[in-house]
């Protein structure tokens, strides 16, 4: 299980990471989503053991990654830029990854040259960026760690990869246990493959948990209500967002769905309509909460 | 359960294996090279050369063959450490070699190995094929000599990948790397010239051969350098350079193993991974800008000038804040840059101050009771005293007399430079260098040019010399320049007939730099591989001129 324990880590006096306490049991694939400059990949660095914490634990089981070949060989970390030896082609990479990883498995990276349609003797250097995106993962794969964290790792491939890269993932999670760790900017995209997600603003995660809880938990709510509505009437439910379009009123609110309604129809509303919002739409809300709003930003 | 771990050991092993194996092109190349040079270039070229001077060329190459092994291989090593570590400089290769399972230590093992090894292969295939030129050649005696340079060789590899590395865990990218690694080797050896010239300025007795000492131990790696060259050129003992490459060797490596223990992936692509490094840098560079400054603008009067302080100044701070902004990539760093220039400034003058004030007596010091043997050089081979009396006599003479010190460096009618080397009972050396008014000690600097042992040593001399004959330069008594040769015996006999002739009178004889242009169609020249006198032959040396008369030395040249 990967573990951070109270962990914080800072650049130059910037909080890239604050206390954060987070868990990822075996065989889960956790979607890290957040702004820019968030801590998605400062958090990805510690659990490889790139960088040092400046304070916690972060590693596996407890036991801290950072300068622990222990830990490290069951850890593949892709950046998102890939990085290749230059001059290098794939069947090197390879090789140099077997030299690390005792667990590589060349059946498995023959299985996966032919799912990703690559030339092993071309120099990487004259790949596109998909096609480096492809090569470091067939490298990272054949490797079978036990843990798995990808930054960005949908950048720069086309549908029909991402959607093979996903079908890997979950034949590798079904066969091998692996854990997998996703950091993206792209929620839909981690939507199909993650079963977990968190989201990190400012150096929290202000929002965790599995995709089916984080959505069943929030609704958006349209209704028309007569004169006289106030919204103080709804005090008690808590309320993410109102909006106000001519006489229709639109409401994020958090909680159960029952409770909502029953508060809402206890004000007679001429109209309601119950929307369940998208994985981004709750995301866009709860950084609008955090104070990272479009508005905000605009100005 | 199987482990999943490969033992970090092999994985530190193997990412040595890779890297050399992924260069393997260029170190094939290497090895061409080296084989081109030895043995296909040296067995070709030995092929004209004459059976019994084979073992002289032989030694030749072996001293060659070294010295450009050290260099070479140097420069090798620095190039390909910084090739292995480039991995730093890079955020995403920080990323990927630094979340391999590896320990930092082993990562820093393994890739400075690598470097070593590199660069120590083609150096040994080299060196193999110099041992059999020589014993194919009935020179195997020289094997010793060429296994002792290859051990000189692969330590000055050792330290130089090691200290290189220091300069470049405490870079955050490839320049500054350049500007740490070459500004700080170069710039200590400019300090050490500028040192030297504050001695040479306000040290009466410094002499010149300093100089090649205080260099030699202004960087690390100009003492390397300079040692393995005394060792293979000068047959140095190397047992001095042994203990001091292998502390420095032992101290490098403990300080590259707690920079890179504490190096931060995330100060990849910043100016300097450590400050320090900058700091160093900068003082260098305003240290060596503002004394450049100071004695262009004061060219005349030098370090004596007030202008000189001024510039020195004004200098160090330009020096300072352009530095500063050439590595921030701004001028942000400007008040830090004129704090860093106000020290350098401030280090220069204390230096100059306390050179000044003569605390260790430097000018007036000559050695006592513990002298093992002392050597003067007056204008000719330098001559051995074993008893110091007569050199002692002229020491003090030079220091006590009054005027008798030129005030200019210069050699002038009737200035010349007069240098001691005193070897001490426990083998330091002191070294005095005086440019003196030879007309105020002409009697001290008479009783050495008149000495036994100046005599004894030019018949020592003529008899390790390897020549047959000995090169002579007079005028006849037709004052024409006669440029002939004496045989070795003859050479022999004419010191014979001059010193009796010298030790017979009352004379007093003086450096023929003093010589007046009457007297100057006397000076009788002799030289050989082995040293270089010069003679008064006037009229009172009837014999030693009859001598030369008698030998017909014109009509030899003529043949």
């Amino acid at each position: 299980m990967i573990t951070a324990k109270h962990l914080t880590k800072s650049f130059d006096g910037y909080n890239a990471l604050n206390n954060i306490t987070l868990n990822i049991e075996e065989g889960a694939v956790l979607g890290l989503v957040g702004s820019n400059g968030s801590g998605k990949s400062t958090l990805l660095r510690l659990i490889a053991g790139v960088y040092s914490p400046d304070e916690g634990i972060v590693g596996i089981n407890g036991e801290n990654s950072f300068d622990n070949p222990k830990i490290k060989s069951q850890i593949i970390f892709l950046a998102d830029t890939p990085y290749f030896f230059s001059g290098s082609n794939l069947k090197e990479m390879a090789n140099f990854y077997a030299s690390m990883y005792s667990t590589f498995d060349y059946n498995m990276y023959n299985y996966l040259l032919s799912v990703f349609p690559l030339d092993e003797s071309k120099r990487i250097s004259t790949f596109s960026k998909g096609m480096r995106r492809q090569a470091s993962l067939i490298c990272a794969l054949s490797a079978k760690p036990r843990y798995l964290l990808l930054d960005e790792a949908f950048d720069g491939l086309d549908v029909v990869m991402r959607r093979t890269l996903a079908n890997l993932i979950f034949a590798a999670i079904e066969k091998e246990n692996m854990t997998v760790v996703i950091a993206s900017h792209n929620i839909r995209e981690l939507e199909e493959v993650a079963d977990h997600i968190a989201l990190i603003h400012k150096g929290d995660i202000i929002k965790s948990g599995s995709i089916d809880d984080l959505c069943s938990n929030v609704h958006k709510v349209q209704a028309v209500f007569n004169d006289g509505f106030d919204e103080e009437n709804l005090n008690g439910l808590q309320i993410i967002k109102t909006e106000k379009t001519g006489s229709v009123y639109q409401f994020i609110i958090r909680g159960e769905k029952e409770e909502i309604s029953q508060k809402i129809n206890s004000l007679s509303p001429i109209f309601t309509e119950y929307i369940a919002p998208s994985l981004e739409e709750i995301f866009v809300y709860e950084l609008e909460v955090a104070g990272y709003d479009v508005k905000n930003i605009e100005q | 359960m199987m482990s999943r771990t490969l033992n970090s050991k092999s994985a530190s092993f193997n990412l040595m294996k890779f890297e050399l194996k992924r260069r393997l092109g260029i170190l094939i190349l290497m090895i061409i090279g080296v084989l081109l040079i030895c043995p296909s270039y040296m067995v070709i070229y030995f092929s004209n050369i004459p059976y019994s001077q084979k073992s002289q060329y032989v030694s030749t190459w072996i001293d060659g063959f070294s010295m450009f092994s050290a260099i070479f291989g140097g420069i090798v090593v620095v190039g390909l450490n910084l090739l292995n570590f480039s991995f730093l400089y890079k955020r995403n290769a920080a990323d990927f070699m630094d979340s391999m399972p590896l320990k930092r230590s082993q990562t820093l093992l393994s890739l400075s190995a690598c470097s070593f090894i590199f660069s120590i292969i083609p150096i040994i295939i080299g060196f193999i094929s110099l041992s059999v030129v020589a014993a194919t050649n009935q020179n195997a005696g020289l094997i010793p000599s060429i296994l002792l340079n290859f051990v000189y060789v692969a330590v000055c590899l050792i330290a130089v990948c090691v200290y290189s590395l220091i300069f470049i865990l405490a870079s955050a990218n490839v320049f500054d790397f350049l500007v740490s690694f070459f500004g700080i080797n170069i710039g200590a050896s400019v300090i050490g010239l500028i040192v030297c010239q504050i001695f040479n300025d306000f040290l009466i007795g410094y002499a010149g051969n300093l100089t090649g000492e205080i260099i030699s131990r202004s960087s690390p790696l100009a003492y390397i350098y300079w040692n393995v060259y005394d060792c293979v050129y000068e047959n140095k003992s190397p047992l001095s350079f042994f203990i001091v490459s292998a502390v420095l060797i032992v101290l490098f490596a403990i300080i590259n193993i707690l920079l890179y223990n504490k190096r931060k992936s995330e100060n990849t692509g910043k100016a300097f991974a450590y400050k320090f490094m900058f700091y160093i840098c900068a003082v260098i560079a305003s240290l060596c800008g503002g004394f450049a400054f100071g004695t262009i603008f004061a060219e005349d009067s030098g370090m004596h000038s007030p202008l000189f302080y001024i510039f020195t100044v004004i200098g160090a701070a330009v020096t300072s804040v352009v530095y500063g902004a050439i590595t921030f990539r701004g001028f942000k760093t400007v008040k830090k840059s004129l704090i860093i220039a106000g020290i350098s400034a401030v280090m220069l003058f204390g230096a100059i101050g306390i050179v000044k004030m003569d605390i260790t007596d430097f000018s007036s010091y000559i050695p006592k009771d513990n002298i093992k043997y002392v050597t003067a050089d007056i204008g000719e081979t330098d001559i051995r005293f074993d008893n110091p009396e007569k050199a002692v006599k002229l020491h003090k003479a030079i220091i006590k007399k009054e005027g008798v010190i030129a005030k200019e460096d210069y050699y002038g009618d009737d200035v010349t430079l007069i240098r001691f080397e005193y070897m001490l009972k426990n083998k330091k050396t002191v070294a005095r260098g005086f440019y003196v008014n030879t007309d105020k000690v002409k009697n001290e600097i008479s009783d050495i040019l008149k000495s036994n042992e100046r005599f004894d040593q030019m018949r020592e001399n003529l008899n390790k010399s390897d020549g047959s004959t000995v090169d002579i330069y007079f005028y006849d008594n037709d004052k024409q320049n006669i440029s002939s040769y004496l045989t070795k015996a003859e050479a022999k006999e004419f010191i014979d007939i001059y010193q009796s002739e010298l030790l017979s009178g009352e004379r007093t004889v003086i450096p023929l730099i003093h010589i007046s242009e009457d007297n100057e169609q006397n000076i009788v020249n002799l030289s050989f591989d082995t040293g270089y006198y010069e003679f008064i032959v006037d009229n009172s040396f009837p014999a030693s001129k009859e001598y030369l008369i008698k030998l017909n030395l014109a009509s030899r040249n003529m043949e």
